[in-house]
């Protein structure tokens, strides 16, 4: 249960006391996973579309966006076998 | 990618004002970021870097950041630096210019710190435009554009910075955009790492000045002309010349070995005292 809930919940932390609202993030996302407010903020759309790719951390000149990874079970030791995690 | 922020998050001055200075969606910003990557990569300790920088928008730069930092008088950004290296060769010095601060003003001491081949990295914001006192033309305006110390059209000829600094010898040039900004990085990387004075081009843009007079768009919309216009250096080697007419190369231009100053001048000090 806990696992399906944490899929669902967006993976895109938008820190809006420093955003400025400038929309590069919304432009250049790949996905289309952000929108714009009313007042040119960026919100997640549609979580679920996100790839991960980081592009709109990369690009943001304010530092005001963080993608956290979308699964963690997806994490490179993970997809090891427990016996070679060691290694 | 949550490492990303958290990283650069490390390399700033949480008691300084935030939001920073600049407008929104200006490149600085995605610079400042991918110079923090690129000290963080290349594995220096903030007390090793000194951050010099001149007047202008980038002048802003160092103020936030947690180096050892030094904001200098307009232009004169690598003379302050030089003396540091001379000083103290142990430190790394970094100096970040924008594109009036190192060819206008400081045209003199960029070609002449080229010359002796000090031991400097150099980051060079090119936004085309002189952006904080109010949007007048620098030596890197294209001609024919407008600005507000020339509103009908500029009529002068531009500079190419780094075709300068290859010219005035500089050991590494290299050139990036911010809307590369993964590639920036890298090349960001490879300039501090380099022994010598090595050059960094970054084309900025400016939209609150420049963009505005010259119907370029929003920072998203210069963002996309930097993708339309730029070609790295390998693909630009099978480009025809008319292809290439208004693109710039990006890539590392330049990159061979030289003598450093400072080393070159302590042999010669050696030298004078175990001759007396």
């Amino acid at each position: 249960m806990s696992d399906s809930k944490k899929k669902k919940a967006p993976n895109i932390d938008i820190f809006r006391a420093w955003c400025k609202a400038c929309g590069i993030c919304v432009a250049f996302c790949p996905a289309g996973v952000l929108a714009r407010d009313e007042g040119g903020y960026p919100y997640v759309k549609e979580p679920d579309k996100c790839i991960s790719c980081g592009w709109c951390e990369m690009r943001c000149p304010d530092f005001a966006i963080t993608v956290y990874n979308k699964d963690k079970k997806r994490n490179f030791e993970n997809d090891y076998p427990e016996e070679r995690q060691g290694k | 990618m949550a490492e990303v922020t958290k990283l650069i998050h490390k390399y700033l001055r949480h008691d300084k004002k935030f939001p920073h200075v600049w407008c929104p969606g200006c490149g600085i910003g995605i610079m400042l970021g991918s110079l923090i990557r690129a000290i963080d990569e290349c594995g220096y300790n903030k007390d090793e870097i000194v951050l010099v920088s001149g007047i202008g928008c980038t002048g802003r730069m160092p103020v936030y950041v947690d180096f050892n930092t030094l904001h200098t008088t307009h232009g004169r950004a690598l003379t302050f630096a030089t003396g540091i290296k001379l000083a103290n060769p142990a430190l790394k010095v970094i100096v970040v210019m924008g594109d009036g601060d190192a060819v206008a003003i400081g045209g003199n001491h960029f070609i002449h710190a080229a010359r002796r081949n000090v031991d400097i990295s150099t980051v060079i914001l090119n936004n085309s435009v002189y952006g904080m006192t109010g949007g007048q033309y620098s030596p890197t305006t294209p001609y024919g554009m407008k600005t507000t110390t020339s509103p009908y059209s500029n009529v002068e000829q531009s500079f190419n910075i780094s075709e300068l600094a290859v010219a005035a010898g500089a050991v590494f040039v290299a050139r990036g955009t911010v809307y590369h900004a993964k590639m920036l990085d890298g090349l960001m990387e490879m300039t501090f790492k380099k022994k010598g004075f090595s050059v960094i081009e970054v084309i900025g843009h400016c939209h609150t000045q420049y963009g505005k007079l010259n119907r370029m768009g929003s920072a998203v919309e210069m963002m996309k002309w930097q993708k339309e216009h730029a070609v790295t250096v390998e693909k630009a080697t099978q480009m025809k010349d008319d292809e290439l007419k208004d693109k710039f190369r990006i890539g590392v231009l330049v990159d061979k070995e030289l003598p450093v100053f400072h080393e070159e001048y302590e042999k010669i000090r050696r030298w004078a005292k175990e001759a007396k």
